[in-house]
């Protein structure tokens, strides 16, 4: 026991000793080199994929269609939300129609406790839309509907431009609060 | 013993042993602090100088979206973001915030020509541009709630402006009126959400409404131009919102019955209105209709592929329309816009409502690029749940000035009530109108019907009245578009919506029990 005490306080003084000389090394020279930018993610096996759909305008521009695609799984909800927004971007394969302008992109997506999505897109969203309701209902619910049905984190989505509310995209639908999903475009 | 003393040594070693393993940078060992900013995630590095732990100075200024100024020679480093500024000196415990100033406890230091700043002055700078109640904090991390204003609107009734901040929870809140031109509201630790900006109203009593925001604040100026009567303000629910009722002064709403019979604009239900309050058309019929047509001005709303304007096909088909209820109609035509000019939509609603127009009926025509689409379409609000979130705050204001002097119990239940057969009231009139629209649309032109849809259009929402939104035809075919170019074939569009009013007025009249009103033509 006895030696065991001392080798601690050995230990123990020579630890005191070896911090004491790092911070006066530290105050006399301030000489810190910086670490490199933080590590990357981990990155989940290449394999882990699951497929989701992703709503497009038909060719009569009267309702959105789903298409399947495989994304690749990721760690969370959000960094899976943002890969359907970009497969959404991409635009369908075939038969259906994009609903998303040219030159608009993702710039961030958060999710809030209560289930909102808030999807912040770049100006293209709004500045190369090119207007009429129709094609404005089918952007705004092909967003709403494509993140709502894949992932029921998301209940609401709040679309944004250049981080902020919009009061419509094209003049018609209002875009000030979170927009619930419109599974059906049905007129009668 | 021994292990009391082995306890107590292990007290003492664990904090240096602790502090050796962050210092570590040598080793290379980095940790994050997340920042949560709404809807904002940004992750910040973790430097460990000596017992202190920094972050890099660029990468928060640059969450914080601040100007960062870099005074090399007097070794300031500030940070600037609307309304404060954050003042260091290298090597220098003093923080100056404003005029104020705090003692840091570590100097901001520069390594490798990179300013380090310690994290608490990335607390104190949240803090200075979120304030205290917004930000939570975790161990490595902190979070800033969404700005709590998340909402400001306004819209104008014969009697009085009605101005409404929504908020994301319920914040303290007062309102000045000391001076007669101007009321100043201040909600404690509220932030405007960026989407809240000046607002231009100039409806003759409340010229501007202007946010500006403190740090542990927001405010809002409200500018009167006209002479006002009494302010009421009210605190409502679902969403929380602050709701400022500026009334006309009495003997200018006086002037102003003469010309409008009296009537409240928020117009409930006729089944528990008192006679004399009811609405205009239950004893007079339908006299005013008012006629939006889409877009104008800078917004030219969709653009055919030869390059026809939505902006101006639709005002012409509304001047068809305007001139053919003059001719043959006993009633009233306001027009949203006249010639090629912007015009807000919540400005096209506030017209309507203050008119006390009896319907609303919104003109324009349809784009979908690439697609075949063709034909008409006409929408209405519905209780959908994607129409009713907006709807119902709209509608449920409007029941709050009615129900005055009622005690809350009642009103509770009454509120019900009455939103209920309020919206049911308004939703089966807007879908009658639509069908009447789509069924002469039909009979005239020789294309494809799309049937009668809902939507949470923008103009439709807080209309006091039935509203319809049509869209005539698809500008971005380019079939659709030539015959749009034809004066002929716009006038038929006018011919076949002044059909469906006229009807719609007819069935209306019909059903309280009035005889006349119909079409003199
Ligand atoms: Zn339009």
């Amino acid at each position: 026991m006895r030696s065991r005490r001392r080798w601690l306080l050995i230990f123990f003084a020579l630890l005191v000793v070896g911090v004491a000389g790092f911070f006066l090394g530290q105050e006399m020279g301030k000489k810190v080199s910086l670490p490199p930018s933080p590590p990357p993610p981990i990155a989940l096996p290449p394999e882990a994929k699951r497929a989701v759909k992703l709503f497009f305008a038909t060719v009569q521009a009267d309702s959105l269609k789903e298409e399947v695609r495989e994304i690749p799984k990721a760690a969370s909800v959000v960094e899976e939300a943002r890969e359907v927004i970009a497969e959404l971007i991409k635009g369908p394969a075939q038969d259906l129609l994009p609903t998303i302008p040219v030159g608009a992109e993702l710039k961030q997506l958060f999710i809030d406790p209560r289930g909102v999505a808030y999807v912040d897109f770049n100006r293209e969203l709004q500045d190369r839309h090119p207007g009429g309701s129709a094609g404005e209902l089918l952007t705004i619910y092909s967003i709403v509907d494509s993140l709502t049905t894949n992932f029921s984190e998301i209940k609401r989505v709040q679309i944004l431009v250049e981080g902020a509310e919009i009061p419509t995209l094209a003049g018609h639908i209002d875009t000030r609060r979170p927009l619930s999903p419109r599974l059906s475009f049905e007129g009668r | 013993m021994s292990m009391a003393i082995n306890s107590r040594l292990i007290g003492l070693l664990a904090p240096l042993l602790f502090s050796l393993l962050l210092v570590g940078p040598a080793s290379g060992g980095t940790s994050e602090f997340i920042l949560h900013l709404e809807e904002r995630k940004v992750v910040l590095s973790i430097y460990s100088l000596g017992q202190a732990e920094y972050l890099p100075m660029t990468q928060v200024v640059e969450a914080l979206e601040g100007r960062f100024i870099w005074n090399k020679k007097e070794k300031q480093i500030s940070l600037t973001f609307a309304g404060t500024s954050l003042v260091l000196k290298e090597g220098e415990r003093q923080l100056l915030v404003g005029d104020k100033a705090f003692r840091l406890r570590h100097p901001p230091q520069v390594v490798e020509g990179r300013p380090l700043v310690p994290l608490e002055f990335l607390k104190l700078a949240l803090v200075a541009k979120y304030g205290e109640g917004q930000i939570t904090w975790e161990s490595r991390a902190a979070r800033v709630s969404p700005a709590p204003l998340r909402l400001l609107r306004y819209r104008s009734y014969p009697d009085y402006t009605r101005i409404v901040l929504e908020m994301t929870f319920p914040l303290g809140f007062s309102v000045s009126e000391a001076d007669p031109r101007r009321l100043i509201l201040e909600v404690k630790g509220g932030r405007f959400s960026p989407g809240i900006q000046r607002q231009e109203v100039g409806d003759g009593l409340v010229k501007t409404i202007e946010p500006k925001q403190e740090p542990d604040r927001a405010v809002l100026y409200v500018a009167i131009e006209g002479k006002r009567g009494p302010i009421k303000t009210f605190l409502l629910k679902d969403p929380d919102r602050i709701v400022i009722d500026i009334h006309r002064s009495p003997d200018v709403s006086a002037k102003a019955a003469e010309t409008s019979p009296k009537g409240t604009s928020s117009r409930p239900p006729p089944a528990l209105q008192p006679g004399k309050d009811a609405p205009s058309f239950t004893s007079k019929g339908l006299r005013t209709i008012v006629i939006d047509p889409g877009h104008g001005g800078k917004d030219s709303g969709a653009v055919g592929s030869s390059g026809l304007k939505e902006k101006d096909v639709v005002l012409d088909i509304g001047l068809r329309l305007k001139r053919l209820i003059e001719e043959r109609l006993p009633a009233k035509v306001v027009m949203t816009r006249s010639e090629d000019v912007f015009v807000p939509l919540e400005e096209r609603t506030s017209m309507a409502n203050q008119t006390k127009a009896d319907f609303f009926i919104s003109i324009h025509v349809n784009a979908a690029p690439r697609s075949r689409a063709v034909g008409f379409e006409t929408f209405f609000l519905s209780k959908e749940p994607s129409d009713n979130d907006a709807r119902a705050s709209a509608l449920r204001e409007n029941m709050v000035v009615s129900l005055e002097g009622v005690s809350p119990k009642e009103m509770a239940s009454l509120h019900a009530i009455l939103w209920d057969l309020a919206q049911t009231m308004y939703i089966q009139e807007s879908s009658e109108l639509a069908e009447m629209v789509q069924e002469e649309l039909d009979k005239i032109l020789k294309v494809e019907n799309r049937g009668i849809k809902t939507a949470p259009f923008f103009v439709l929402m807080g209309a006091a009245m039935p509203s319809v939104l049509v869209e005539t035809a698809f500008i971005s075919n380019p079939e659709e578009e030539r015959k749009l170019r034809d004066d002929a074939y716009r006038q038929r569009v006018a011919e076949a919506l002044y059909v469906a009013i006229s009807r719609f007025k007819a069935r209306y009249e019909r059903r309280l029990g009035m005889g006349g009103g119909g079409p003199t033509s």
